[in-house]
């Protein structure tokens, strides 16, 4: 069988190498999951009386098959021969990254969406993958000048700076997730890469001591190491930041082994949960899916990154590389945040779940990046070629 | 497997066109997120499969519980009519921030006539910025229902129940006791049996949406009924105790007594059937109803009724003694070594040989006295106490009062008061249960109030001889002595008067301030006919005024007693000597229908 594979022909390597099945059936696996748990925490308490609410749903459905053609699409371009769109990309993210803060609309605090005929678009999403790609274009060299990484970073603050202002804490979060990625696995010297991090930490140290952060997003951000005895004790207006995250461990408990079953989760039915379809998503596959349901998609998940990180390690290129990496650090922080503030052990900040949270910014920023990801694991044949 | 291996071999081979430095740092990266998700597998683990009981089986903050008013258990009487009962009474109640200001006074306008609370309280009330407020609690019925016709805003009802009390709030109110506001026991039977009459409150658990409102369709609900609360039968009967009550009631006003108790029992079971108490106000000099159970909590010097007991410890203690006749003088003089008192019989008479019977039937103090000598202080003090004088009865009444027993041999003064019931203290449930032991051949019953209670074996206290005897010589008492008022036609009355001295001031002691003395006036007895032992009955006033006329047990309270037990013998049916009586399977309750005269070796078992 291996003798029978053609050397030297992409076309003739077959379809399944090619394309990664993996990675695109488990995410197809994971987004339909999600599709339905969307449904199940905003079809309401749907009875005789009220029919379900499936206008989530639809649009849902509709987000994951624009994703799907926009992974198709990335994938099926060579990114590397649009480098030179790079540079206007950024502008149009940091363009649209101003306007939002003129002309967008306040959700949740937060003034970090346009709002369109309906539809609502958050630039800070598909903002991760120009992030990415404007990374991944700056470091993909064999030295990396300190000048080189000072631009970098630079380039990579902006954004930044300006989604703070929004302000949105929960993306900064991914955007410095991405930023360390993809310079730990650049050619950045490894003494630049320890400088970093203790400046990295003194900066943390030095922003909850300082009054930089608003003392809601302190509260928020520690307030989950309380336990009950404590949170008693505080003002009722941080406490209630603790609020969310009780009532989705909750739902999460309650699933036990085997769920509650679809559409039965008492919590998620009774919408106790808030946010249950964006953010806290995982709660309702927690509650209704029991351990067995939620495990398998963080098996999903697991399989997905592997799938990332396995074609970052076998990338050609360097670009190739960190774009994997890129891809690899935004789904893994965001898996990270969002499990693991559903689950209690991380803070909470509003950063929805890949391909289960209910919306279209995220759906198609995922979407793209695992094209943009499949397309890199399509080139590595190239190479081999020639 | 192997397929998927070749192209990897492939890129090996252009290796060389790429950076090799990031590959080891890229593996740490992997490293990193494969933690990260082993690190939720386990937290899932650790919420899922290992929970928090907090978190998986309370639910956490969606169930939502309602309460189920357990409806309070009756109290009935022996023939299970109602003595006490819950009745439905709406609560008028208020949410103040949903009535507009402005129409306050419109409101308090149109309740106003309705409810019993003041228009300024209303105003005040409508006028809070509360969430609720009781305009008035447990209105009648129809008074609910008008208010709940009146729709006006942020005025409604809710259900609530009323105790009510079919023979009026009065009677048998201080047994029975009442309930608070709540509908928890505060006294009485109604306190002492509250946890199984309250019932238990049945409890609604519901999911609930985030509001609290909403209960979830298909979420869990549980019932938990309500579990009503027993009824409770009590040994009384209603009509007796009304009648008990009238009559006390007209007695006490026409003697100008203090109080009136009258206890009437079934001697053989010690079943209560009624148990009056009447008290006069002292301020403002009316008549009427007590919460307090006199009959089980005041106690007082019985006198001459006592005199019995002294008799039964010297027949007890010394039959062959007990058949001497005793010579009595008028008078005696008896000291506690420091003065003397003289005891004088009621009636001038020389020293005259005097049998027991005699001494009871005319109720000759000196002699009582002189038959307590014979018995002396330890025998009569350990009579008493097998009475059951000096300690709380079974029956466990709530501030049961034990009375008064002291020592009787430090003074001869001592010994001859006690003797003739004077220098003790009883409560008149004492004095009834120890006369039951007379009727009961010797064997006194437990008091009994609660039906489920009566049975009991009783205790020995005579032998069945002496209680015959002395049930023979109180019966003389009935026919030809101080008691002759208390005679009903028909029926065997057995009974002792009692026309005692009570305490009256600190300096005089007996004697009044300003002279004159606090009489208390009784007679114990006991009715029967030819099966035997029916009733028995305890009549007192205290205090009958010396100057409206009768004040002696003989002339106050066996009259009394023989109205009183003359209608209790017709309401229990209770067939007059010779009578056949009403066939048996006609009789709803008929107490005593057979003789109890348990021989001994029933009493031992």
């Amino acid at each position: 069988m291996m003798s029978s594979t053609p050397r030297g022909s992409r076309d003739r390597n077959p379809w399944w190498l090619v394309l990664d099945p993996i990675l695109i059936l488990s995410t197809v696996a994971v987004t339909a999951i999600g599709i339905v748990l969307v449904y199940s925490a905003t079809r309401g308490p749907a009875n005789v009386m009220i029919p379900a609410d499936r206008s989530f749903l639809e649009r849902q459905m509709f987000f994951a098959l624009l994703g799907g053609i926009l992974a198709v699409v990335a994938a099926l371009f060579d990114v590397r021969r649009l480098r030179a769109l790079i540079p206007a990309g950024y502008a149009g993210l940091m363009a649209l990254l101003v306007a939002v803060l003129v002309l967008g609309v306040k959700v949740s605090g937060a003034r970090a969406w346009f709002r369109m005929a309906g539809f609502t678009f958050q630039p800070s999403e598909p903002g991760k993958i120009i992030l990415i790609l404007v990374l991944a274009r700056v470091l993909s060299v064999t030295t990396i000048t300190t000048t080189r990484l000072t631009v970098a970073l630079g380039l990579s603050l902006l954004p930044i700076a300006l989604i703070l202002k929004q302000p949105d804490l929960g993306t900064v979060l991914v955007y410095l997730a991405i930023i360390a990625a993809v310079v730990v696995v650049s050619n950045v010297p490894t003494r630049v890469i320890f400088l970093l991090a203790i400046i990295a930490l003194t900066a943390v140290v030095g922003i909850f001591r300082s009054s930089v952060l608003a003392n809601y997003q302190e509260a928020r951000l520690t307030v989950f190491l309380l336990d009950d005895a404590a949170l008693a004790k505080l003002d009722p207006s941080v406490a209630d930041y603790a609020y969310n995250a009780k009532q989705s461990q909750v739902a999460i408990g309650n699933g036990g082994l085997t769920g509650q079953g679809l559409f039965q989760g008492t919590q998620t039915s009774s919408n106790l949960v808030p946010k249950q379809q964006t953010d806290f998503i995982f709660s309702v596959a927690g509650e209704e899916l029991g351990f067995r349901g939620a495990a398998v998609i963080l098996l999903l998940y697991l399989l997905i990154v592997f799938r990332i990180w396995r074609t970052a390690v076998r990338a050609p290129d360097p670009f190739d590389r960190l774009l994997s990496i890129g891809v690899v650090a935004m789904l893994m922080f965001q898996i990270f945040q969002s499990v693991g503030m559903t689950t209690g052990i991380m803070p909470v900040t509003g950063i929805p779940l890949p391909f289960l949270s209910y919306g279209g910014s995220s759906m198609i920023t995922s979407m793209t990046a695992i094209g943009l990801v499949l397309g890199v694991h399509r080139r590595r044949f190239d190479y081999v070629r020639r | 497997m192997s397929a998927v291996k070749r192209p990897t071999t492939k890129t090996r081979k252009v290796r060389a066109v790429r950076p090799h430095v990031g590959r080891g740092r890229v593996v740490v990266v992997g490293i990193v997120s494969g933690l990260v998700l082993a690190g939720f597998m386990w937290r899932l683990v650790d919420l899922q499969l290992m929970p928090d009981p907090e978190l998986a089986s309370g639910m956490g903050t969606r169930i939502v519980e309602r309460s189920i008013r357990a409806p309070r258990g009756e109290i009935l009487d022996r023939h299970g009519r109602p003595m006490a009962l819950s009745l439905p009474a709406p609560t008028v109640i208020a949410d103040p921030r949903l009535v507009p200001a402005a129409r306050v006074p419109q409101i308090v306008a149109e309740l106003s006539p309705l409810l019993s609370t003041s228009p300024d309280v209303l105003t005040r009330r409508l006028s809070g910025d509360g969430y609720f407020a009781y305009l008035e609690r447990q209105v009648d019925l129809d008074v609910g229902k008008k208010v709940d016709a009146l729709d006006l805003p942020g005025i409604s009802t809710i259900e609530e129940s009323r105790r009510d009390h079919p023979n009026g709030d009065c009677s048998g109110i201080a047994v029975v006791g009442r309930v608070d506001v709540d509908n928890n026991g505060i006294s009485g039977l109604e306190e002492q049996y509250n946890r199984s009459l309250i019932g238990i409150d049945g409890q609604v658990f519901s999911e609930s949406s985030a509001n609290g409102r909403n209960t979830i369709p298909g979420g869990t609900r549980v019932v938990d009924a309500a579990r009503p609360g027993s009824d409770l039968t009590l040994t009384l009967d209603r009509n007796i105790q009304f009648q008990a009550e009238k009559l006390l009631t007209d007695a006490v006003v026409k003697t100008g007594g203090d109080l009136g108790i009258i206890i009437i029992t079934v001697p053989t079971t010690g079943e209560i059937v009624a148990m009056a108490n009447v008290k006069r106000n002292k301020t403002t000099g009316e008549v009427g109803c007590t919460t307090t159970n006199l009959g089980a909590i005041w106690t007082y010097e019985p006198g001459s009724v006592m005199k019995p007991f002294t008799v039964s410890s010297l027949i007890e203690g010394n039959p062959a003694l007990a058949s001497e006749p005793i010579e009595v003088p008028y008078s005696i003089t008896r000291d506690d070594g420091a003065s003397g008192k003289v005891f004088r019989d009621y009636w001038v008479h020389d020293t005259e040989q005097m049998s027991l019977t005699d001494i009871i039937s005319k109720s000759s103090n000196v002699g009582a006295i002189l038959v307590g000598e014979k018995v002396g202080p330890d025998q009569l003090h350990s009579t008493l106490v097998d009475m059951g004088f000096g300690s709380r009865t079974a029956l466990g009444f709530k501030g049961e009062a034990s009375g008064i027993l002291n020592r009787l041999d430090i003074n001869s003064l001592a010994l001859a008061n006690v003797s003739i019931g004077q220098g003790i203290a009883v409560s008149p449930l004492q004095l009834i249960s120890a006369y039951n032991t007379f009727a009961n051949g010797g064997i006194q019953p437990d008091p009994v109030i609660v039906m489920d209670d009566a049975g009991g074996a009783g205790r020995r206290v005579l032998s069945s001889t002496s209680a015959e005897r002395v049930l023979s010589m109180i019966r003389q008492v009935v026919v030809d002595g101080t008691g002759t008022r208390a005679a009903i036609p028909g029926y065997d009355v057995a009974g002792k008067t009692g026309t005692a001295w009570q305490p009256c001031s600190v300096e005089f002691g007996y004697l009044c301030q300003g002279g004159g003395r606090h009489y208390s006036a009784t007679f114990a007895g006991i009715v029967s006919n030819d099966k035997g032992p029916a009733l028995s009955a305890v009549v007192i006033i205290d205090n009958p005024q010396k100057a409206l006329g009768p004040y002696a047990g003989g002339s106050v309270s066996a009259p009394i007693f023989k109205e009183i037990v003359s209608y209790a013998l017709r309401q229990l049916r209770v067939a007059p000597v010779g009578d056949p009586g009403v066939p048996q399977d006609r009789v709803r309750a008929q107490p005593a229908t057979q003789p109890i005269v348990p021989t001994p070796t029933q009493a031992a078992s």
